[in-house]
């Protein structure tokens, strides 16, 4: 009797030391979390089947790409630690690094293949589909090798790889058939856990990230459309950092201690397009003359929260914008010269603006109240996303006017291709000398003789003036002044976690 | 009584079909589909094609009918176009939301309602009745999601008291009750005055009647005639309280838009912008579905309550 | 003072300062100014400026006009819709009564909001849509409120013996049945007017019903949401209006409600 109370009293004795000592390891490692607030919310958290920018922002910590953009802006190997280009650049070799992805498989060639044959398969359906259309096919020469081959020289194919469409996918589950888009897998620095519709994303640290364990355990993105609602929850604690910023409120941010306003230049190039289909709006003139009549910085400032203006279809800060070509000045009497020249007088226009987007709503408000001082009116109709989508934007063009942000490319091809041909640009541009131009350019291989032919074309693109250009708006972002290594991917714009921090 | 039942059952499910009709027709009629929307600014005519072949948008409109209302009868919604899984699923999703601050607002306006009504009604000409029916003209006359606003300024800014924001990250649980609270108030306002009106009403009625005068002049304490009264009074109500839960489903809609609550209203207004023609055709029929019931029910408490109204 | 009477004043206040707004406050609620946007109050915006530096006020004042031209004219055709469809169901009797009663059963049967949020929504939104939306669904009310009218009227002895001397049911019915409903009518109008506002505002609210830049009361009240925390004048005011208006037409509705009581 006693010497068996004696153990148990010894061995509970053990278990409670025990239990102690766990505990206490347990409770002082207290899980960071990253709380992030961003006003609109991915379709789909597939890679492949979306152009939406919220997409690629969330889904850039859960997928990895062969090469990546850093923190200046220059494409570096990512996945792919080292590649090379064939003499008759129809063929590129991508060498592997290890990386495993968040179900446990490590990566190897045959992802890549798999990944890039699903990008290319009709079914995909993948809005992307044409940056990939040179590719005839991809093979794994062995297990960290991958050679791609193409028809043409595709110059652009590195840049298409660096974006957010070209993560690559584990191939097992490629050939079951899993739905990413509600489960996505990848190699990222988070793994998915789960997804609320129209509430979060929750995001856990994956500690055998290639690159390195992330310095925090979680990142929970919530979906706020408010930017009042945000700023609020980022002064309450709430949030650790937003990604929208009013105008009205930048001052009050700068001027509190426990938060710090970010400001970057986006690669968004923010336009008024012009319907050149319009008989009131056929003549170059008339479209110069809307470029003077709009004082752009202004615009960038109240409807944006600032940015820089835009003289062609190009983001501001971009590598290809050429320094020849300037913004169109403010000048309202040259506006009226222009439109007198044209014989263009009291203009009636109609001005379809997509709701969803406040800021491109009071831009065009704006604009309005600019084309009216040159005597020019324009009466404003919002209409919805998908009627926006099916009439103006696509469909029979039911516009004269609309607002509109064009999402940054890596390369120029991105956003030039198809704006030389009536049928395949919305605001129905037709230049078959440019056509001819964007055609070589695709396949240049020659860096300089590449930089003349969209400098060509850029020129052409301000002469003709097919859009009232805006500009590149700042994409201003607010955090706590605590959270360190937060920062937005140039050119991209897509949020990228891997060393965020607390300090 | 069978025949009456069948007869209820028979137009319920005719109304159903007559309205999803109605809706299948009327969400198509609408410029720009799901695979549109879907394809965003960069995908071309042929990838739209693909797409919409996937969500079976390509079909002609009369085998779209044919699938989808031959799904409805075995139960299957169909899958939602924007999210790619089971309406069931999304709807299952967002519904615990709208269901607690629908109950929430329920309760809320019971307590409310049934206790300014009866204290109006025991006390009649007093300051409690004439603040009642004040209340009761003015809480109609409110524009519920105004009055939403007023409540967030008050209490999330100002006071700091609530979150300004809908749900907290971790979702739907206890201490989300803190963040329903002033949507489930701003429901729950103009459906206690309607509740308070009537329960004063009905105690008044109770008051004047000839078992209370008896009980009175009997000497029976005061307490003991007001639990009478009360007792009498409820049933009365009860029918009232039915339609109200019914109406309440969708008459989160707006709240949940003020609130920022992602529940059945965000959905079917999502649903809508998307063109997603499953989840508006399935938040349809379930909030038909309910609507219809709980009228039943209120029909059927109105018959129990008043012998006089039944008819079987 | 009776209800009825303040109610009919206080309407009479917000409808005057709405219609004569463009003489009483001539800034133009469409102009923008960027200088001064999210303004507070002041004596030059009472209600300050909102986020494109328009004034809240004459907004506000706008947005009351196109809002209680909705809402007044659907009340008009709802009562209009359901009281002739209801006359001609009772005086025509048999499978067209039948049929139109099943009809407004099941467009009863239907939960209110719903019903105009989809109308609306499948219409493509706007303010005519609107009109027409409310309109259909307020109907079933007037439907049976008419039908029941004029089938008691028909019914009554003096009707049936004018009839059996020859004289047309119509007429009888018009004559007779018409004036005694009207009153009722009234009742049940102002109650309507009141709920198609607050519908209206709610669907403009959702983007559903007036679009921008029209102000109504509804959108503006939409796009102050944005900016509740900084100018909270912006959202508070419009609201004032429309509640004192939908506070006129329910303390009219309840007042004329009583004294129809009191008479029967």
């Amino acid at each position: 009797m006693e010497l068996a109370k004696r153990s148990l009293s010894r061995r509970s004795l053990a278990f409670a030391l025990a239990a102690a000592i766990v505990g206490t390891l347990l409770g002082t490692a207290s899980a960071q979390t990253i709380t992030m607030a961003m006003a609109a919310q991915p379709d789909t958290l597939d890679p492949q089947v979306t152009s939406a920018t919220a997409a690629f922002q969330v889904s850039k910590s859960i997928y990895d790409t062969l090469v990546e953009v850093d923190r200046n802006g220059d494409i570096v190997p990512a996945l792919a630690q080292s590649y090379e280009v064939a003499e008759d650049s129809l063929s590129y070799t991508f060498h592997l690094t290890e990386a495993t992805f968040h179900d446990g498989t490590a990566l190897d060639a045959q992802d890549v293949v798999a990944t890039l044959q699903r990008m290319l398969d009709p079914e995909t359906a993948s809005p992307k589909l044409s940056e990939f259309a040179a590719i005839t096919g991809v093979e794994a020469t062995d297990d960290r090798t991958v050679v791609v081959s193409l028809s043409q020289p595709a110059p652009a194919l590195i840049a298409s790889l660096a974006s957010g469409w070209g993560a690559i996918l584990p191939s097992e589950k490629i050939e079951s058939g899993h739905d990413f888009g509600n489960q996505p897998v990848g190699t990222g620095p988070f793994a998915f856990v789960e997804w609320q519709r129209d509430n979060s994303v929750t995001l856990n640290a994956f500690a055998d990230y290639y690159q390195g364990a992330p310095q925090v355990d979680q990142v929970v993105i919530r979906f706020v459309p408010d930017s009042a609602v945000q700023l609020q929850g980022l002064t309450t604690g709430e949030f650790d950092v937003i990604d929208t910023v009013a105008s009205a409120d930048q001052a009050t941010i700068e001027s509190n201690a426990d938060l710090a306003l970010v400001r970057d230049p986006s690669g968004l190039a923010l336009v008024a397009a012009i319907n050149t289909r319009r008989e009131a709006l056929a003549d170059p003139r008339v479209r110069q003359a809307f470029n003077h009549a709009v004082d752009s910085q202004t615009v960038l400032d109240v409807a944006y929260g600032g940015g820089t203006p835009i003289g062609t279809f190009m983001e501001a800060g971009s590598p290809w914008m050429p320094d020849s070509i300037e913004p169109f000045a403010y000048d309202p009497e040259r506006a009226q010269e222009l439109l007198n020249e044209a014989g263009a007088s009291g203009l009636s226009l109609d001005m379809a603006l997509p709701q969803p987007y406040e800021n491109h709503i009071q831009a065009g408000q704006m604009i309005q109240d600019y084309l009216s001082d040159v005597g020019v009116s324009a009466e404003i109709r919002i209409v919805e996303w998908g009627v926006w989508l099916s009439d103006v934007y696509g469909g029979a063009h039911d516009y004269d006017l609309t607002v509109i942000g064009h999402t940054g490319k890596l390369d120029p091809t991105g956003r030039l291709d198809g704006y030389a041909t009536e049928a395949d640009n919305y605001p129905g541009f037709d230049d078959p000398e440019m056509a001819a131009w964007l055609e070589s350019g695709s396949q240049e291989t020659d860096p300089d003789a590449r930089r003349q032919v969209y400098t060509n074309v850029l020129q052409r693109m301000h002469d003709g003036a097919p859009f009232i250009y805006i500009g590149t708006p700042d994409r201003v972002h607010a955090r706590k002044a605590s959270l360190e290594g937060f920062w937005i991917t140039p050119m991209l714009d897509s949020f990228d976690f891997r060393t965020a921090h607390f300090e | 009584m069978t025949r009456y039942l069948v007869g209820q059952i028979f137009s319920f499910l005719v109304t159903l079909w007559v309205v999803l009709t109605l809706v299948f027709l009327g969400m198509r009629a609408l410029p720009g589909d799901a695979a549109t929307i879907l394809g965003g600014m960069d995908a071309n005519a042929e990838q739209i094609a693909v797409i919409r072949e996937r969500l079976g948008l390509a079909g002609s409109l009369a085998v779209q009918y044919s699938d989808f209302m031959g799904g409805i009868v075995q139960g299957d919604l169909g899958d939602s176009l924007r999210e790619r899984r089971p309406v069931t699923a999304v709807l299952l999703d967002r519904l615990p939301v709208t269901l607690a601050l629908a109950g929430m607002a329920f309760v809320l306006s019971l307590v409310i309602g049934i206790g300014l009504g009866l204290l109006a009604g025991l006390a009649p000409g007093s300051i409690i009745d004439r603040f009642t029916t004040l209340f009761a003209t003015a809480a109609l006359a409110l524009p519920e999601f105004w009055f939403g606003f007023l409540l967030i300024l008050l209490f999330a800014v100002n006071l700091g008291w609530f979150p300004v924001l809908g749900l907290p990250p971790s979702g739907l649980s206890w201490q989300a009750s803190w963040h329903l609270l002033l949507p489930a108030f701003t429901l729950a306002l103009p459906r206690s005055a309607q509740v308070a009106r009537l329960t004063r009403a009905q105690v008044l009625e109770q008051r004047m009647s000839d078992y209370v005068r008896t009980a009175r002049s009997k000497g029976l304490h005061p307490r003991g005639v007001t639990r009478h009264i009360a007792a009498n009074a409820l049933p009365g109500v009860l029918p009232l309280l039915a339609l109200e839960l019914g109406g309440l489903l969708t008459g989160t809609i707006v709240v949940e838009q003020v609130f920022g609550l992602p529940g059945l209203g965000a959905t079917i207004l999502g649903g809508i912008s998307a063109r997603d023609y499953p989840v508006v055709q399935g938040v349809t029929v379930l909030a038909v579905a309910v609507y219809i019931s709980v009228n039943w029910i209120a029909d059927l408490l109105q018959a129990v309550a008043d012998p006089r109204l039944r008819t079987v | 003072m009776t209800r009825v009477r303040f109610g009919a004043v206080l309407f009479a206040i917000v409808l005057l300062s709405t219609v004569l707004a463009p003489i009483l406050r001539p800034v133009d609620p469409l102009e923008p100014n960027y200088r001064s946007t999210y303004a507070g109050v002041s004596a030059e915006h009472p209600l300050g400026t909102d986020r494109l530096g328009r004034d809240v006020l004459s907004r506000a004042l706008a947005g009351g006009r196109v809002s209680l031209t909705i809402a007044l004219s659907a009340t008009a055709l709802t009562i209009l819709l359901g009281g002739a469809l209801g006359s001609v169901a009772a005086t025509v009797g048999g499978a067209v009564d039948t049929a139109l009663s099943r009809f407004f059963d099941a467009l009863l049967a239907f939960p209110g909001f719903l019903l105009v949020l989809l109308v609306v929504a499948m219409l493509g939104g706007g303010a005519a849509q609107t009109v027409l939306a409310l309109g259909v669904a307020g109907s079933p009310i007037y439907f049976r409120l008419a039908r029941s009218y004029a089938r008691s009227e028909l019914r009554s002895e003096y009707v049936t013996a004018a009839i059996a001397l020859g004289a047309s049911r119509p007429r009888q019915m018009i004559r007779h049945a018409l004036p005694n409903f009207v009153g009722s009518i009234l009742v049940q109008g102002a109650s309507t007017a009141a709920t198609f506002l607050l519908v209206e505002a709610s669907l403009s609210y959702l983007g559903l019903g007036v679009p921008l830049p029209t102000p109504s009361w509804g959108n503006v009240l939409q796009e102050s949401r944005a900016f509740l925390t900084r100018q909270p004048w912006a959202a508070v005011g419009p609201g004032l209006f429309l509640a004192a208006a939908s506070l006129s037409f329910q303390f009219v509705a309840d007042g004329m409600r009583d004294k129809l009581d009191r008479r029967s």
